[in-house]
């Protein structure tokens, strides 16, 4: 992709994915998930993973699951208000450059 | 090299990391082998690159410092603030936004609120000989004032009771002595009048006075509640 994604960009993506399996989902799947709309390498979402469990926005269990463990990560109440935020501020922040390339429209 | 493998040189990369940090990390990629299976072994260990640079990309991410619009930053001064808001952010925001920027703000002044509340205390003890004194003399005048008030109503009743005992008394005395009897009549009617003004007497201090004491001890303390607020604010 020619653009970067920023580190809050990052995070909303995986807040949202995260969120829309309400009874939770593990790292598999939410890496395939993040990399089906965007292009991150492998290894990068774990870091962002667990830094979203320190900051509360999302909590881990482990289920088991095919005779193993498996650690689930959910959005806690926390990570819902932090992704209606980065929601809010995307939403306005693509109206701008979709106005500007669209219409030329410049707010000021 | 196979997943094993990859694990083994992660877990040797992992070095400057806390021990409860390298099992997390550890147990993740391994779950992660697992959920892709066997037959994707291969696919993740290409797409994952080699376990050093997994192991960089922890360290320096995940614990140390990580990228953001403002530069690097540093790990341990970013989970101070767990959630970012950014102050632009403020000025256009839902209810739940909202909601989340209260919550961050009113940590902060409860961090500066308790530091407040000490240097409050402090002053408050090392001002103790001046204020206990006044505390204590207060203390007592509004204690004498209801002293006074029980006076009175004891005053009214014994009053009262001697008023009844003198007219009882008056009335047998008119018959032996009509002169004395209506004498001691006499007396019993202004011992009545005495025992009536006592009972009103506190009828209105219970009336009128006590909510009125109250409400300036009320007001007093709230004057002493706002200022040590005003201060903590301050």
């Amino acid at each position: 992709m020619v653009f970067n994604t920023g580190a809050a960009l990052l995070d909303a993506i995986v807040l949202a994915v995260v969120s829309k399996d309400m009874e939770g989902t593990y790292g598999y799947k939410i890496t395939q998930k993040v990399r089906s709309v965007i292009e991150i390498s492998e290894s990068t979402l774990y870091p962002v993973l667990r830094r979203l469990q320190k900051d509360a926005c999302l909590e881990v269990y482990d289920q088991e699951c095919a005779g193993r463990n498996r650690r689930y990560y959910k959005i806690t109440e926390q990570g819902r208000v932090q992704l209606n935020l980065y929601e809010a501020e995307w939403r306005k922040y693509s109206d701008k450059i979709m106005g500007l390339f669209e219409k030329g429209v410049v707010d000021e | 090299m196979n997943k094993e493998d990859f694990l083994k040189r992660l877990e040797d990369a992992l070095t400057d990391v806390s021990e409860g940090e390298k099992a997390e990390a550890l147990q993740y990629y391994r779950d992660y082998f697992e959920d892709a299976g066997p037959d994707k072994e291969e696919e993740v260990l290409a797409s994952l690159g080699a376990p050093e640079e997994v192991a960089r990309n922890i360290k320096e991410e995940g614990t140390f410092c990580e990228y953001t619009e403002k530069g690097f930053q540093d790990g341990t001064t970013q989970s101070a603030n767990a959630v970012v808001v950014p102050d632009q952010m403020s000025s256009s925001q839902n209810g739940d936004q909202g909601n989340a920027n209260t919550s961050s703000s009113s940590q902060t002044t409860k961090s500066s609120d308790s530091t407040t509340t000490a240097v409050v205390i402090i002053i408050a003890i090392l001002t103790s000989p001046v204020w206990v004194p006044i505390l204590f003399s207060i203390f007592g005048a509004i204690l004498s004032c209801i002293g006074c008030f029980i006076g009175f109503a004891i005053s009214g009743v014994v009053l009262a009771i001697a008023a009844i005992i003198t007219l009882v008394l008056g009335i047998t005395c008119l018959f032996s002595s009509p002169a004395l009897g209506a004498i001691v009549i006499g007396i019993a009617l202004i011992l009545g009048v005495a025992a009536i003004l006592f009972v009103l007497l506190t009828v209105v201090i219970c009336k009128y006075f006590i909510p009125f004491l109250v409400d300036c001890v009320k007001k007093f303390w709230n004057w002493i509640f706002k200022k040590k607020k005003e201060g903590a604010v301050a």
